[in-house]
Formats: structure tokens, sequence, C-alpha cells
């Protein structure tokens, strides 16, 4: 049995940084991305891309039920796996990481609930106008794009509550 | 919560790092109990409290007394 403790920062980009147990700890959500991702590619984009698009619909459906539910499985080892490692912090680690974890459901949830108000206010429209850059799909749930929210609260949420405790 | 957790680490020759290994936590832990900072868990008080054979409220001191 590893005795070893886990701390919070090596998964975090810095001198404590793991890459081992950073793929120990989201293994499951890279594989969660990246299959979400390819499903999304493959079977639901237009050309060029989405290669499977036409033929995908004639697929049995418990098939194409079993295809699409596979991010979410993988999610659920994550949180599994995610489970794991907060059980081998010690308890100050393990209080800050929880915190950490709180504070960015809570901010994602709250931009993914904003932001089609601010949408409908026109806000898409203007930074168009502005940076021809189009944010239409960020209306839309899409997975990669809340985990990396998700991550980017977690690493200030442990930012600021570490910093409490230093 | 004020401790005499420093005091009582130094009359041993300990550092933090040998107090965090004895404990089984991070030296991060024990300079946060420390400092006053973070106040330990009861199952930690009392891991404390064997280590250095007093009674928890020798080591811990209450605020609001």
């Amino acid at each position: 049995m590893n005795d070893k403790l886990s701390i919070p920062d090596e998964i975090i980009p810095g001198e404590n940084y793991s890459f081992r147990a950073d793929l120990k700890v989201n293994g499951w959500l890279l594989f969660a991305m990246a299959t979400g991702a390819a499903n999304g590619l493959l079977f639901h984009s237009k050309s060029p891309y989405g290669v499977l698009r036409n033929s995908y619909q004639d697929w049995p459906i418990g098939l194409r039920a079993v295809v699409e539910l596979v991010p979410l499985l993988a999610s659920l080892l994550w949180a599994w796996s995610l489970a794991r490692w907060l059980r081998r912090m010690d308890e100050l680690h393990c209080r800050i990481t929880l915190e950490a974890w709180f504070f960015a459901t809570i901010s994602t949830l709250f931009v993914l609930s904003i932001w089609p108000l601010l949408d409908g206010a026109g806000v898409s429209a203007a930074v168009l106008q502005a940076t021809h850059v189009h944010l239409e799909a960020l209306d839309k749930p899409i997975f990669p794009l809340t985990v990396g929210m998700l991550y980017i609260f977690y690493f200030l949420g442990h930012f600021i509550f570490n910093r409490r405790f230093k | 919560m004020k401790n005499k957790l420093r005091e009582l680490r130094a009359a041993k020759e300990w550092s933090q790092s040998d107090l965090a290994g004895k404990l089984g936590v991070s030296r991060q832990t024990v300079n946060a109990i420390e400092t006053g900072r973070y106040d330990p868990s009861l199952p930690l008080a009392f891991k404390l409290a064997r280590l250095f054979k007093r009674p928890i409220e020798a080591i811990f001191e209450d605020n609001e007394k």
C-alpha cells in the first residue's frame, strides 16, 4: 500500500508538479475530453471533419447511446480517481482542495448561467464586431470548455485558499 | 486557537518536518497549526496529545476563556 500523502500542488503547474500524479488523478478526465471531442468532430460536425455524420444516423440506437455515454462514464471514473486522491491528503490539504473545488464549481455554474443572458443582451455580436471572434458556441454546454473553466477557477481558488494557511 | 505546539516541539528538538512525519501530516499543516491559522481536527489533536503525553487542554488554549 502506498502511504505517501497526496498534495494539491502535484497537479498544479509549478515546482512540485508531477506528471505521473496528474495522469493518475486526471487521466480519465483526459479520456473523457478526448472521446467527447472525437464524438463531436466525427459524428456531429459538418464536412470535412464529420466523416461519419451521415452513416451515424443509421447505427442502432443502443450503439449510438453507448458512443454518447462514453465521456460521461469516463467522467464518473474521473470523479472516483479524484475522490481517491483526496482521501490520501492530510486534513489541511483536503480542506484547501475541497474549498477550491467548491469555488470552481460555483464559479463555473455562475458563468454558464450568466452567459446566455449576456449573449441575449448582444455580447457575442459586440465581441464579433470588435474582434472578429465567434463566441456563439459558448451558449451551448460544451464539455471541454466547461472542464477548462472548472480548472481555471480551481487553480484560482487553490491560490486564494492556500494563501490563508501559508 | 492559541497553542503551545512550537514550544513543545522545540523542547523535543524536532523540526516541523519531523513532527509532520510522526503525525502523518504535511509540514504545511504543522506550520499552520503552530501559527494559529488552522485548528486541527479532534483525531489530530488527540494524536498530538498522545505524542507529547499531555492533555489536549495543556496544548491548546480556548480563546473564549
